[in-house]
């Protein structure tokens, strides 16, 4: 790599308001970044691509190009990657995706090194089933080393982070304010073991905070750098959606987690299958599509109470009261027997009191 | 000449006996009054002056000066005015001293002569019992009240007139007469609340019966209409019934807040007491620049019912934490310092999320950092002494059509929780404690040993659910309850497991 020119290629990934079709149409113009670079302002006003924001802001950086020269030398030291279009280690994925970022700065292991990689995506306000479900599939798909993909939002995102990192196996966020703005605040553990032993990446400027225009334009990085995209759990018409579309025009293929019809937030995912994304009912389908497989784990031994139960809880989560009623066991027993069925994790209790039997998948 | 009579003031809820000394002198027409008065004590001075005259006695234009007795102690209150006249009555030579011997008297006079109510009563003639004093002269409609107390003869009586009357012919007037265990007995009777009430909501009703059992601390966590503060009501009516012991400290805090009812002699049910969750940091712990007792002390023996937890202000939530620990309350004034006892359940009631149906994905839109921040704005520490939490579901509508005969009721409840008291009553009976929600982590370690079995299914236990280190004794003090209420000596696995099931916000699931 030219270092001269990574640091021009940092510049211009520092500019606020220039993003990757500017980006495009400048080089267009100029040819080529050094020489963009070099142009003066009124060649740049005279080129009609900037509006006079999107130039104040080009001209503020070149105002600053030693400083953020000196940033880009510190950034090795402080343990964050940037990495050009042009540099030999661009992750390959996204190179061949229309639009790649021209550049993206990361922390900790480079996204090439991740041989299988799925993203595993979902909604922010999700229900328990959504969460556990996508905590198990990335759990599975960690165990056989692939690594998930996601965007470190709440809910499905943090979930499937975790299944995979719990399996011991690297997982890559895709951030959609700079690498070094941990978003949202609370998973600041997860970010911290994200550096430590997988990747955080960002097509944005460090410093930049988690502006919402962006977020569109991260998830075409989600699905990008993943080989397929699994949808656990969203509505109709969500930011889900959105990556699936890019998913779409990258070519990626697309899995959903089908939920009940009367579940509006697995409303979105019966939706997307029923137009032909590919229905997932199992981890072996994700499994079988990285071409990996793995034991069957022997299903716990149940004793006769504890099978009353969860044939109760067959159709979908009660509360204690009416698993009362309807088992007919005293409650004292009842909430007895549950603590044990919740240390041996063949139930799960939800919040409100409610209690349903843990996903096998 | 000198009169002296015996009244009373109240300090915190007890009566303290006070001495009034009246002075008639030669000297210029004066009428003064010292001993470290509080205003309205000091405008007794016209209340006597007006009340004597109309009742027929002449005040002589002399020097006058009215002394209360011990000088460093505050008087405060309106029941001087009685004492006062009848002691100058005595310095004027119209009664002889030896009529109020071993008599304590206290009353508001009206202009006319009237004797009018006070509050307190009950606590001062407690007191003049205490020390040996026989008889009393109180306002008539305290009669009832102080009548509560044993071995000492009530006179309630109505005019100033009628006081000098007893005083030179006693022999004509008959003391009030009550029969206080009898009152007591009848007032538990009366049936408003019960428990059969209510449909449903087992596990509910089973953590409260374990909440009253050992007068555990108990959350609940519904969404609006599930019947939290109707629980809440009902507790009273399963915990035991008050002792008389209990029942006169309970009517003395009453009576010195005035609120007492003109009818009645005793408390006689456990309070329940709901104060808004605007209310003051002073209303909820008693104060003023006087102090009054405040919530806490009204719910004294009974239930505190702090309904909408995180609306509460938290420095009126912090107050909370000493009482908690000590049972009583202790005010610091430039004047003195006052106890009141406060030794009260804690019942609290909370929606799971601000808009209160989570997680109900219809209804509620709240993510899990709402929730983290709703239940967040709760203080740990008040948090910390709540024992038992439980989750109530939404009231269908099935479950309010009629009440359902197969419903308990509160005093077969009430039974069962007795039993249960009774075994800690006899368990602790060498410790200063009552109950197992006392137990310190010391004496839990004494009372509450766990057999192998039992510690591992609680090992196991806080690894799968990520139970925090403040749970574990918890979880014992609920557990030793739950093996009361089953009758056994020793906690078992099975009394562990259900205990582990009231531990909610303590879970991931929470965070």
């Amino acid at each position: 790599m030219n270092r001269y020119r990574e640091k021009l290629w940092y510049l211009l990934n520092s500019t606020p308001l220039i993003g990757p079709v500017s980006t495009a149409r400048l080089l267009e113009y100029a040819g080529d970044i050094e020489e963009l670079t070099e142009l003066s302002p009124d060649d740049i006003r005279r080129s009609g691509i900037l509006d006079d924001r999107m130039l104040a802001s080009w001209m503020s950086t070149m105002a600053r190009r030693q400083e953020l020269f000196d940033e880009y030398d510190e950034c090795e030291g402080r343990g964050i990657h940037f990495l050009s279009m042009e540099h030999e280690d661009y992750p390959q994925r996204l190179r061949n995706i229309p639009q790649p970022p021209y550049g993206i700065s990361y922390i900790g292991r480079n996204p090439s090194a991740y041989e299988g990689c799925a993203a595993v995506i979902g909604a922010r306000g999700c229900t328990d089933y959504g969460r556990e479900i996508a905590y198990r599939i990335a759990q599975e798909l960690g165990k056989q080393g692939i690594c998930v993909v996601s965007g470190m939002a709440a809910g499905i995102d943090t979930a499937s982070h975790w299944g995979c990192l719990d399996a011991g196996c690297a997982s890559i966020a895709v951030l959609g304010g700079g690498v070094d703005d941990c978003y949202p605040a609370g998973n600041r553990r997860l970010y911290d073991k994200l550096c430590r032993e997988g990747t955080v990446i960002s097509e944005q400027p460090m410093g930049m905070p988690p502006l919402p225009n962006n977020f569109r334009q991260r998830n075409r990085l989600i699905s990008g750098l993943a080989d397929c995209v699994i949808v656990a759990e969203a509505r109709k018409k969500s930011g889900t959606q959105i990556t699936v579309t890019y998913a779409l025009d990258q070519g990626r293929d697309v899995f959903c987690v089908p939920g009940r019809i009367t579940d509006v937030l697995s409303s979105g995912c019966n939706d997307m299958i029923a137009q032909g994304a590919q229905i997932v009912c199992s981890v072996e389908t994700i499994l079988d599509y990285f071409g990996v497989g793995r034991e069957n784990d022997k299903a716990p031994v149940l004793t006769q109470k504890e099978q009353r139960v969860a044939e109760c809880l067959d159709c979908g989560p009660l509360h204690i009261d009416a698993l009362c009623a309807v088992s007919g066991m005293m409650i004292d027993e009842l909430m007895e027997l549950l603590t044990i069925m919740e240390i041996r994790k063949i139930v799960v209790r939800q919040p409100g009191g409610y209690y349903r039997m843990a996903a096998r998948i | 000449m000198l009169g002296y009579v015996l009244s009373g003031t109240v300090a915190g809820i007890e009566g303290v006996p006070v001495m009034v000394e009246a002075d008639i002198s030669d000297g210029l027409p004066q009428f003064d009054m010292v001993g470290f008065l509080a205003s309205e004590v000091k405008e007794a001075r016209e209340r006597v002056r007006t009340a004597v005259k109309n009742t027929g006695f002449f005040l002589e234009p002399r020097r006058y000066t009215i002394n209360l007795s011990p000088a460093d102690l505050r008087k405060e209150g309106n029941l001087f005015d009685l004492p006062i006249a009848i002691a100058v009555l005595i310095g004027l030579g119209i009664l002889p001293q030896n009529t109020v011997d071993d008599c304590m008297i206290f009353g508001e006079l009206g202009l006319d002569g009237s004797i009018r109510p006070i509050n307190g009563a009950l606590p001062l003639v407690n007191a003049a019992a205490g020390n040996g004093i026989t008889r009393c002269i109180v306002p008539r409609d305290n009669g009832l009240e102080a009548s509560v107390v044993e071995d000492i003869d009530v006179f309630a009586l109505s005019t100033l007139a009628e006081v000098t009357d007893y005083l030179l012919n006693p022999e004509k007037y008959t003391p009030v007469m009550t029969d206080a265990a009898k009152l007591l007995s009848d007032q538990q009777e009366e049936v408003g609340e019960d428990f059969s009430d209510i449909n449903g909501q087992t596990a509910a009703k089973r953590a409260t019966t374990i909440a009253a059992a050992g007068f555990h601390n108990i959350l609940y966590i519904g969404p609006p209409g599930s019947g939290k503060s109707m629980m809440a009501r009902r507790i009273p009516t399963i915990l035991p019934q008050l002792t008389l012991s209990e029942a006169i400290e309970l009517t003395k805090i009453y009576s010195i807040c005035g609120l007492l009812p003109r009818q009645k002699a005793l408390i006689g049910t456990r309070p329940f007491r709901s104060p808004h969750h605007t209310t003051s940091m002073q209303a909820m712990t008693g104060g003023g620049r006087v102090p009054r007792p405040g919530e806490i002390s009204l719910a004294d023996r009974g239930v505190l019912f702090l309904d909408e937890l995180p609306e509460f202000n938290n420095s009126s939530l912090e107050v909370l934490r000493q009482p908690l620990e000590d049972r009583q309350i202790v005010l610091a004034r430039v004047h003195g310092t006052y106890r009141y006892p406060a030794d009260f359940q804690l019942v609290a009631a909370m929606n799971p999320c601000k808009c209160g149906y989570y997680p109900d994905r219809s209804k509620c839109s709240c993510t899990p950092a709402d929730v983290a921040r709703y239940v967040g704005r709760i203080s740990r520490p008040l948090l910390d002494r709540i024992d038992l939490c439980v989750e109530m579901p939404r009231i269908e509508y099935s479950d309010l059509a009629g009440v359902s005969e197969k419903n308990e009721t509160s005093a077969a409840i009430r039974q069962r929780v007795e039993r249960a008291v009774n075994i800690q009553k006899e368990r602790y009976k060498n410790e200063k404690i009552l109950f197992n929600s006392q137990l310190s982590a010391r004496l839990i370690e004494k009372y509450c040993p766990l057999g192998k079995a039992e510690r591992e299914v609680l090992g196991q236990a806080f690894e799968a659910m990520n139970l925090s280190a403040r749970a574990y004794h918890r979880i014992i003090k609920v557990a030793r309850t739950i093996a009361d209420l089953d009758g056994a000596e020793r906690i078992g696995v099975k009394h562990i497991t259900e205990a582990i099931g009231y531990r909610t916000y303590d879970r991931e699931v929470w965070k």
